[in-house]
């Protein structure tokens, strides 16, 4: 009886937790700056008070203010610099660090955004101290969150997302039906591994195991070469979250990784207007060649994937979608051949064909793409959310991140340690100019040049249009076409079936220059402060 | 298929909240699993079976990306066999029950205690004893070409599905987006050539998803098989079970009616139950039969 109750409690707690919304960001603990929580003005600029530095390296870290004792200690410090370290190596060993970074990886991976999971694990840890008769962390029972632990609290190295072969898994585990079973998932590669517990209704509408049942973390026994894993990847969790079917084709997965990992947004080429929605399915899912059967989903493969438009993705998604086709709510038994396969930059053509998912992202975490897409994710994680730095920065820290081999925490702990870190907010703002953006511009001009260089000039030769009012209206065309305002939410160029369409990033990028004046090669604006703001804002 | 499974459910779903009087569950081997009250109240477990019902299954191939073939005349012929196990009174201080299956009381409501399951080929491949002479399911069709490799009107002697998947239509607990998504399924299915125009679906290497189907509540059946140059292509089948179901279905409440002449007695640790699909809820009135009110 009292059981059966529970169970309703649970289910009801479960439905009112999956009504509330989410808190924006974990509330530090009421605690008032002690004296001298200031900026200050130094030889470097605008540079947070060292209060202010401990402060913001506490709550980027551990998602807490600092206590008062520790301020005491910041006070009688002789050696800044060594107290400073000494706090980072702190921070990053406490399981409050390991709670933000599982959360920050929740959020790339875009998870637990619905009813019945934990909203976020950082914050669930501000509200109460872990009840030490409990197992810690009692909401990690899948391999990748347990994966996403070990990267922050072992200091894994960041490719371990795609290139981990082994996991944690519990059991036994909690049998509720919004979950997917890691124990399910491996055994069929893993037969060592326990049954996981019977589910026995069709439908599983209650946890078997109690909230509170001790569990043991148990290791797979994989091999390093096995080519059916990859990290995160390979995991029940990320292929339930991007779930697929046989019309999909693990095209949604693949997205997910270019935008996790290469930071391509991978966004819909293809928007269709009402009335242009038929013409849409028409091109994505042509009609059969088979006159005697109406099959309303059929797909010719002949000719889906050939339309320029949709090309300016499939050409990526696919052949990386096909390494995922023997996975399921069960591992596949044998690896697929697939391929890493995408366009740099400079127009080359990365073209890599693999074995099996792990061969295939194994070779991703080689890309300097890659490398330069994740340290991106550290500094907007640690330095500044809204903005990345200059392209010659952006090498530097790109660099020091391949020497340290990708290890996660010496790379936090070197990114804590730079002086954009310490740097008041409003004193990091970037200068970009003209050479900055000319990547994007040429994109541009590829297109315009040639049939209609007589009416749209080439944007990268200033002034634009070849006088200064030319220029000023060119740049607002610019700027409006591109959307820049709304970060590029309703751009009209370039137009939906081109194969290239910009990157968050790289419409940022040109916002930022307009905003400061779009300023030329040398530094110099070009157009006023009041014209450039009327353009961003 | 999926209605039958919701009707079977609904059967399933009790709350029996009410309190009594301590009763003793006596489970010996190979005797009858009894419930005792007292002297006068005494209850035993028995299990009703139902006949094999066989059906066919019109099914269509939705998406085929390893010929350009249009199955024609397919159907998959399948076994289902209802199970119903019960409480019914052996002794009781009113005569007129005895015999008749125990109810459990909840608020001034009475609910019959049976637990309905059934048995299909899934549990013939996972090796169930209560199914072991269970026969095989077909796909039946007046023409093979669509599945890979060169094959005219007659089925493959042999071949085998890497993954076979069941789609449904579910909420994605992490998106809150309703998609069709992969419920359960089987590695390694083996398909067996059993007649002229069928291929039986013999074995597993294992079935997977929290149900362990090949069948069970999908609305696409996609299978992932290999092609000769080494790489895997993929079939989506939707089937139209309705009719089926609403057949199959009927059956339950047949054995329901029937109950009596069919049901024998449950013999504890016999292999008169399924080994795959005991209902959880079975269980737990073997384990606490006295968080009822029995009737």
């Amino acid at each position: 009886m009292k059981k059966t109750l529970n169970v309703l409690a649970f289910l009801i707690l479960l439905g009112s937790c999956a009504k509330s919304e989410p808190p924006a960001t974990p509330p530090p603990p009421a605690l008032k700056p002690p004296v001298g929580f200031t900026q200050e003005e130094t030889k470097d600029g605008l540079v947070l008070s060292a209060q202010a530095r401990l402060r913001k390296l506490s709550l980027h870290l551990r998602g807490i203010t600092p206590d008062l004792q520790e301020y005491d200690d910041l006070k009688t410090a002789k050696d800044l610099t060594l107290f400073f370290k000494a706090k980072t190596d702190e921070y990053l060993k406490s399981p409050r660090y390991v709670a933000k970074m599982v959360d920050r990886l929740d959020t790339l991976f875009r998870l637990r955004q619905s009813a019945g999971l934990p909203e976020s694990r950082a914050l669930k840890m501000n509200q109460k101290e872990p009840d030490p008769t409990l197992n810690p962390g009692q909401e990690t029972y899948n391999s990748m969150d347990l994966l996403f632990e070990r990267i922050a609290k072992e200091n894994l190295s960041w490719d371990s997302l795609l290139t981990e072969k082994n996991y944690e898994v519990q059991s036994p585990e909690p049998t509720v039906s919004f979950r997917t079973s890691d124990l399910a998932f491996f055994r069929p590669i893993a037969p060592e591994l326990p049954e996981p517990q019977p589910t026995t209704a069709p439908i599983v509408i209650f946890p078997i195991t109690s909230a509170h049942q001790k569990y043991d973390l148990l290791k797979t026994p994989f091999k390093e070469n096995d080519a059916r894993l990859a990290g995160s990847i390979s995991t029940s969790r990320f292929l339930a979250r991007y779930s697929t079917t046989n019309l999909n084709k693990s095209r949604g997965r693949a997205a997910a990784i270019f935008r996790i990992f290469l930071c391509d947004d991978m966004r819909a080429v293809v928007e269709p207007k009402p009335e242009e929605e038929a013409e849409l399915l028409e091109n994505a899912f042509p009609k059969p060649r088979w006159d005697s059967v109406w099959l309303h989903s059929s797909l010719d493969e002949d000719k889906h994937g050939t339309q320029p438009a949709c090309m300016a993705c499939h050409y990526k998604l696919d052949p990386m979608g096909k390494a995922f086709i023997n996975y399921s709510t069960s591992i596949a038994l044998e690896p697929a051949n697939g391929a890493l396969v995408y366009n740099r930059a400079d127009g080359t053509q990365v073209n890599l064909p693999g074995k099996g998912l792990g061969q295939v992202l194994h070779f991703l975490a080689k890309q300097p793409e890659y490398a330069t897409c994740q340290v991106s994710h550290f500094w907007k994680w640690f330095i500044r959310g809204d903005q990345l730095p200059k392209e010659e920065r952006l090498k530097e820290l790109v660099q020091k991140f391949n020497e340290l081999g990708h290890r996660t925490n010496d790379f936090v702990a070197y990114l804590v340690s730079q002086p954009e870190f310490s740097a008041h907010p409003d004193s990091i703002t970037v200068s970009t100019n003209l050479a900055d953006v000319k990547p994007v511009l040429l994109r541009c001009d590829e297109c315009h040049s040639g049939v209609t260089e007589q009416v749209i000039p080439s944007f990268v030769k200033f002034p634009l249009g070849g006088n200064e009012k030319e220029h000023r209206e060119w740049l607002a065309t610019i700027a409006r076409k591109l959307d820049i305002k709304n970060n590029g939410l309703n751009k009209k160029m370039p137009p939906k079936d081109s194969a290239w369409q910009p990157t968050e990033r790289e419409i940022a990028l040109v916002k930022e220059w307009v905003r400061q004046g779009a300023k030329a090669e040398d530094d110099k604006t070009t157009i006023d402060e009041s014209l450039a703001k009327s353009l961003v804002e | 298929m999926k209605k039958l499974f919701c009707i079977l459910v609904l059967s399933l779903s009790f709350s029996f909240l009410a309190s009594a009087a301590d009763p003793v569950v006596t489970k010996e081997d190979g005797k009858p699993v009894t419930i005792k009250w007292d002297d006068t109240k005494i209850a035993e477990y028995q299990i009703a079976k139902g006949p094999l019902f066989t059906g066919e299954v019109p099914f269509q191939v939705s998406e085929n990306s390893c010929s350009n073939t249009v199955p024609q005349g397919c159907f998959l012929k399948m076994h289902v066999q209802i199970h119903l196990p019960v409480i019914y009174w052996k002794k009781h201080p009113k005569p007129e029950r005895e015999g008749k299956v125990v109810l459990a009381k909840f608020s001034n409501q009475e609910f019959l205690i049976n637990f309905p399951y059934i048995i299909t080929m899934d549990e013939r491949i996972l090796k169930d004893p209560i199914a072991k002479d269970f026969p095989v399911d077909e796909i039946v069709c007046d023409d093979f070409s669509w599945l890979p490799g060169k094959h005219g009107t007659t089925p493959p002697n042999k071949t085998t599905v890497t993954k076979w998947n069941v789609e449904k239509m579910v909420t994605n607990p992490e998106t809150g987006v309703s998609e069709n998504r992969p419920v359960g399924g089987g590695d390694q299915v083996e398909l067996e050539k059993v007649g002229p125009k069928s291929l039986g679906i013999m074995r597993a290497k294992a079935l997977f998803g929290p149900q362990k189907t090949l069948i069970r509540d999908g609305d696409i059946l996609a299978l992932v098989l290999p092609t000769a140059d080494g790489e895997f292509c993929q079939i989506s089948i939707k089937a139209n079970s309705q009719k089926f179901a609403n057949e199959a279905g009927a059956k339950y409440y047949e054995v329901l009616a029937a109950f009596k002449p069919s049901a024998a007695p449950y013999l504890w640790k016999s292999d008169e139950f399924s080994t795959t699909r005991f209902p959880y809820f079975f269980q737990y009135f073997l384990q606490k039969p006295a968080s009822w009110d029995p009737q």
